[in-house]
């Protein structure tokens, strides 16, 4: 039995821990989880994370905080044997969401396609991420919304534990179904969006 | 569930076929000029392979209320092949249009950006069509291309 273990940021929420909970429930793996909440804050503690991430047989990178999620893509690329990336469809239509989140998605998104057509590559796995189900918000924030429509945590899991069975995929989407709730939501936070690549 | 595909003579397509024991059109059919026929015998609720690279855009477009698809794109979508410049704006076209449909509407359809490898590994691209009829929120799989 390997010895190596399964690492994943920001486990304690979301799908972070839905991923946390099954590979619990069903791996003979040692899985580590690194939130803010246990000491791993993936700015202030960066050289602790790589630090003891490397040598991890699977790196589930999925917290996101500004540039820190590409930072630890590039830190650890090279260090364990297979990577997981959480990104988001939203960098599809920027013009929705102006935001350095969605650029920062779009940054990210292309470092995996750069470094997945790199011969010797580790197998990398970008997700395109949905509105996923259970997301709470942030009161404080006004930009902040939910979806009528959003991707089951279930079906996420079930991506990875595929991926990790056929690693020669490399992207996976899930559908960004753009209801009237979520478009009336844009437009308020952005009154002057451009929704014209949208069709119905 | 009834299957159909476009394409299955030879190579993956054929695989596909087999596997998925689809009804196939292939010759007398002709792609391009037999739309109206080929659409009009595949019955709603059943899913479509369109492996031919002949008229994907507009099966897609014929079919995208009636059943669900699987569309066989290309890495030469975003990496153009110098060599065959045509395809490589077809398959982009393609692609921009079937995301646009299946990222942000409901239509149950999977893009497969296929790249030489994976059309060889005829066992990733059936289990990656397997998994998306169980996972129907999935709309695209890419697939390496350093191998």
């Amino acid at each position: 039995m390997s010895e190596k273990k399964i690492v994943i940021t920001g486990h304690t929420s979301g799908i972070g821990k839905a991923i946390y909970d099954k590979f619990t429930e069903i791996s003979c793996r040692e899985i580590v989880g690194m939130s803010r909440s246990n000491g791993y804050d993936i700015e202030k503690d960066f050289d602790k994370i790589v630090e003891e991430a490397a040598g991890a047989e699977f790196f589930i990178n999925n917290a996101y905080r500004d540039k820190q999620q590409l930072k630890l893509f590039y830190a650890l690329k090279d260090k364990v044997d297979m990577m997981v990336v959480m990104g988001s469809v939203s960098r599809f239509y920027p013009e929705l969401i102006p935001t350095d989140y969605v650029y920062d998605k779009q940054e990210l998104a292309e470092a995996c396609r750069l470094e997945s057509i790199k011969p010797n590559s580790i197998p990398i796995l970008h997700l395109d991420l949905s509105f996923l189900e259970g997301t709470t918000i942030s009161k404080d924030d006004p930009t902040a919304f939910t979806s009528d429509y959003n991707t089951p945590l279930e079906d996420i899991v079930d991506t990875v534990i595929f991926w990790a069975q056929k690693p020669t995929i490399r992207q996976v989407e899930f559908r960004w179904k753009l209801t009237e709730h979520v478009m009336s939501e844009f437009k308020r936070i952005n009154p002057n969006l451009d929704p014209s690549r949208i069709t119905f | 569930m009834n299957f159909y595909i476009t394409g299955s003579t030879r190579g993956l397509g054929k695989h596909l076929a087999e596997h998925f024991n689809c009804k196939q059109f292939n010759r007398p059919f002709d792609l391009n000029s037999d739309i109206d026929e080929i659409c009009n015998s595949i019955s709603e609720g059943s899913t479509v392979i369109l492996n031919a690279h002949a008229s994907q855009i507009e099966y897609v477009e014929r079919l995208k209320d009636k059943c669900r698809m699987v569309i066989m794109g290309s890495i030469a979508a975003v990496n153009h092949d110098s060599k065959m410049p045509e395809y490589s704006k077809q398959k982009q076209q393609l692609e921009q249009s079937v995301q646009q449909l299946a990222l942000h509407n409901n239509y149950p359809i999977l893009y497969l950006q296929l790249t030489s490898s994976s059309y060889r590994d005829y066992t990733t691209v059936v289990r990656s069509i397997e998994f998306w009829l169980e996972n129907p929120s999935v709309t695209f799989i890419g697939y390496n291309i350093n191998e």
